[in-house]
């Protein structure tokens, strides 16, 4: 059963092909803050069509939000939904063990345990609705992606089912939100940084048809990456962060 | 690269013209001399003939190679940037793109992604038309206000 903050509503799926699409087709119509829950997904899907593997056990919902802002603002939203990831890995248990990669994978013992999708809806420059995809790693995590990945069970984090995740995700996420909503990016950044996976260590950044090497200095005002390198200071909206001998 | 001498009162004139118009940017040419006045503080001098910097459509999809020089800035029909970020012409890779030249597009029909922060932002046509320029490529790196198709 899951618990749902006042101001929610939640429409939930034995199965569907995407809760991102599910939200997306809404989006005109749907209030702010309705919640697509899906137990499992055909056709789930990350990033640049990279598929997300949705084996029954762990959890896929979406978010739809009105935030009312301009579109460049809703890309914050992206690391107000890494936070609400963590802070729901804090709960379960896992300490000092979860870390925030730029700008918005979880990493338990440096290991992805969730994948964040978020896909904004327009009209001009303004944000009609923004959709935050989350798929966390609850009962099983793939072992073929190019990257080291986990999941609740595997990290030895508290035993809770998708229900006692969600519960706990829209508990953090309604707090997280209200508190952008009030304060902006200020309210996110500082919480971010202090969980910011190898803060002051050399990182790589691959760009379209550049790599960036340099020193992960912080995180800048807008939420792009600051890269200390040879060459001066970068600020980074797009691109992979590598660190050496990890994804 | 051709020696040259800057004209620095050119460029004050088109700076004075960059604030009394609002607009983000100003090229010019003279022969073999180029001069971009762009917000920001950002002074180029290029040596022209050089290839516009952002051209070529990607996959099928004719580009619309313009003349060194041709101003878009000011066209009734240019869509510009509304973010600093990446731009991809496609849902997804593989797939035909969202608008080609010469394709008609409605209003409120998507044009491009731009992704910042992860998050994937759709550009969308603010009227009825014809797409006759897309001045972008896939995967180009964009800033706020650079111009990215016209719609006529």
């Amino acid at each position: 059963m899951v618990h749902l903050p006042d101001g929610y509503s939640i429409a939930i799926f034995d199965s569907i092909d995407s809760t991102n699409e599910e939200a997306r087709r809404h989006a005109a119509t749907a209030r702010d803050r309705t919640v697509y829950w899906a137990k499992r997904q055909t056709a789930g899907r990350g990033r640049r069509g990279r598929a997300w593997m949705s084996e029954p056990g762990n959890l896929f919902v979406s978010l739809l939000l009105k935030p009312d802002c301009p579109l460049a603002q809703a890309a914050q939203l992206s690391f107000v939904s890494a936070l609400v990831v963590s802070d729901v890995l804090l709960k379960a248990g896992a300490g000092d063990r979860v870390a925030l990669k730029w700008p918005n994978d979880v990493l338990v013992d440096g290991a992805k345990i969730c994948g964040i999708l978020l896909e904004a809806t327009s009209t001009g420059a303004r944000v009609e609705a923004v959709v935050v995809g989350i798929g966390l790693n609850i009962a099983s995590h793939p072992d073929d992606t190019p990257y080291p990945a986990t999941d609740f069970r595997h990290a030895g984090l508290e035993d809770v089912d998708a229900d006692q995740a969600l519960t706990w995700l829209l508990e953090a996420f309604e707090l997280r939100y209200a508190a952008w909503r009030d304060r902006g990016f200020q309210a996110v950044r500082a919480d971010w940084l202090v969980r910011a996976y190898r803060l002051g260590q050399d990182i790589q950044v691959r760009l379209d048809g550049e790599t960036v090497t340099g020193r992960f200095a912080e995180l800048d005002e807008t939420g792009a990456l600051v890269v200390e390198t040879v060459a001066g200071t970068r600020h980074i909206t797009a691109g992979d962060v590598y660190f050496h001998g990890t994804a | 690269m051709g020696k040259f001498t800057v004209d620095k009162a050119l460029i004050r004139e088109l700076a004075a013209l960059l604030d009394e118009t609002g607009l983000t940017e100003i090229e010019v040419e003279d022969n073999d001399v180029r001069i971009r006045v762009a917000r920001g503080g950002t002074v180029v001098h290029a040596a022209a003939p050089a290839a516009p910097a952002a051209q070529a459509a990607t996959g099928s999809a004719p580009a619309a190679a313009a003349p060194a020089g041709d101003v878009v800035h000011g066209h009734p029909g240019l869509v510009t940037s509304p973010m600093v970020g990446t731009v991809y012409t496609s849902a997804e890779p593989g797939v035909p793109p969202f608008v080609r030249v010469g394709d008609k597009v409605t209003a409120g029909q998507t044009l491009l992604i731009i992704e910042a922060m992860k998050t994937m932002n759709p550009v969308t046509a603010p009227k009825v038309g014809t797409v006759t320029r897309i001045l972008i490529s896939n995967e180009q790196p964009v800033e706020y206000g650079e111009p990215l198709l016209i719609i006529e």
